[in-house]
């Protein structure tokens, strides 16, 4: 590789987690108050070029960070409810379903790294999407690590750290979190 | 700077005793009454949340249904990034250990960290 390569190659790197949209966006929805204008926050996030459904609110501006196709990968279904503090990275797809909650300071990761050499332990960088399915509920503070499908209905107790599937319709809680509880469907729900 | 959150007026819900201490970030969901007693220390990004919900329902698992309040009383210690939930009562002279979440009463004079639950009756 020629200096000039090198050069334009560190250059891409140091470059792609830019965004003026984004910026733009962290400018305005940061002069709205906390829980006041949800609906208007949603709405200036679908104007930004995110996917977000009808009736979603957002209680806070969430942390989002991410590459290039940054703004391909966040969709959010109709009538979630998004509380403040949220981090949100969208180096992959995150899909979530209708009438999910979110809570405060919920996190939802999509890049994590290789395990490598020991002299590196944290090697190359590896993204996953990950999905949160209708109804489900993840409590404050939990942790969402890449490559999970949170089930329909779910519900994530407060403090988690999600590094597996969970089922649909199951509580799961605790550092790595187990399955505590199966939930009852909806009435008539094969599943 | 707390960050103090909730309908209405906000600051009437707030309630905190005296010789206390607050570290950097603490955030407070007043939806309910939150009732901090006299010489409590609590630590960098803690969350007070008041706001309950019910699960109940299969379509919508995080459904707000109400609010319940908060009490920690005299002399108690909250360590850093713990989460209160609601409706919990904090005893006086209880630690809680740093990232904690507190979802049940914590009688006087314990020491919890992690899972773990040590009692603090003979500490002086």
């Amino acid at each position: 590789m020629t200096g000039w390569e090198k050069t334009m190659t560190l250059l891409r790197e140091e470059t792609t987690g830019i965004h003026p949209r984004l910026i733009a966006l962290n400018a305005v929805i940061g002069l709205l108050p906390r829980h006041h204008a949800q609906a208007t926050r949603a709405r200036m996030l679908s104007m930004a070029g995110f996917r977000v459904g009808a009736g979603t609110r957002l209680a806070g501006p969430p942390k989002i960070n991410g590459g290039q196709k940054l703004f391909q990968n966040l969709v959010i279904g109709r009538d979630c409810e998004i509380e403040a503090d949220c981090v949100l990275d969208l180096e992959e797809r995150i899909t979530i379903g209708d009438r999910v909650t979110l809570s405060p300071g919920v996190m939802i990761l999509t890049s994590t790294h290789e395990l490598d050499i020991r002299e590196h332990r944290a090697g190359p960088v590896q993204l996953s999407p990950v999905s949160i399915g209708d109804g489900a509920w993840l409590g404050p503070r939990c942790i969402i690590l890449p490559g999970v499908t949170v089930g329909a209905g779910a519900i994530v107790n407060p403090g988690a750290v999600v590094n597996k599937d969970v089922a649909p319709h199951t509580r799961v809680g605790g550092v790595p979190a187990v399955q505590l509880e199966v939930l009852k469907p909806a009435q008539g729900d094969a599943s | 700077m707390p960050r103090l959150v909730g309908p209405g007026d906000v600051a009437s819900r707030l309630r905190v005793g005296t010789f206390g201490g607050f570290n950097a970030r603490c955030f407070f969901e007043l939806d309910d009454q939150v009732t901090i007693g006299d010489h409590v220390a609590v630590g960098q990004d803690v969350m007070f949340l008041t706001r309950m919900r019910d699960s109940s329902d299969p379509n919508r698992r995080g459904r707000s249904s109400g609010s319940a309040p908060i009490e920690v009383g005299n002399g108690a210690w909250i360590g850093a990034r713990c989460t209160i939930m609601p409706g919990v009562k904090i005893g006086a002279g209880s630690v809680i250990g740093a990232s904690v979440v507190v979802d049940k009463d914590v009688p006087p004079n314990i020491l919890l960290m992690g899972t773990r639950r040590i009692s603090l009756a003979k500490w002086r």
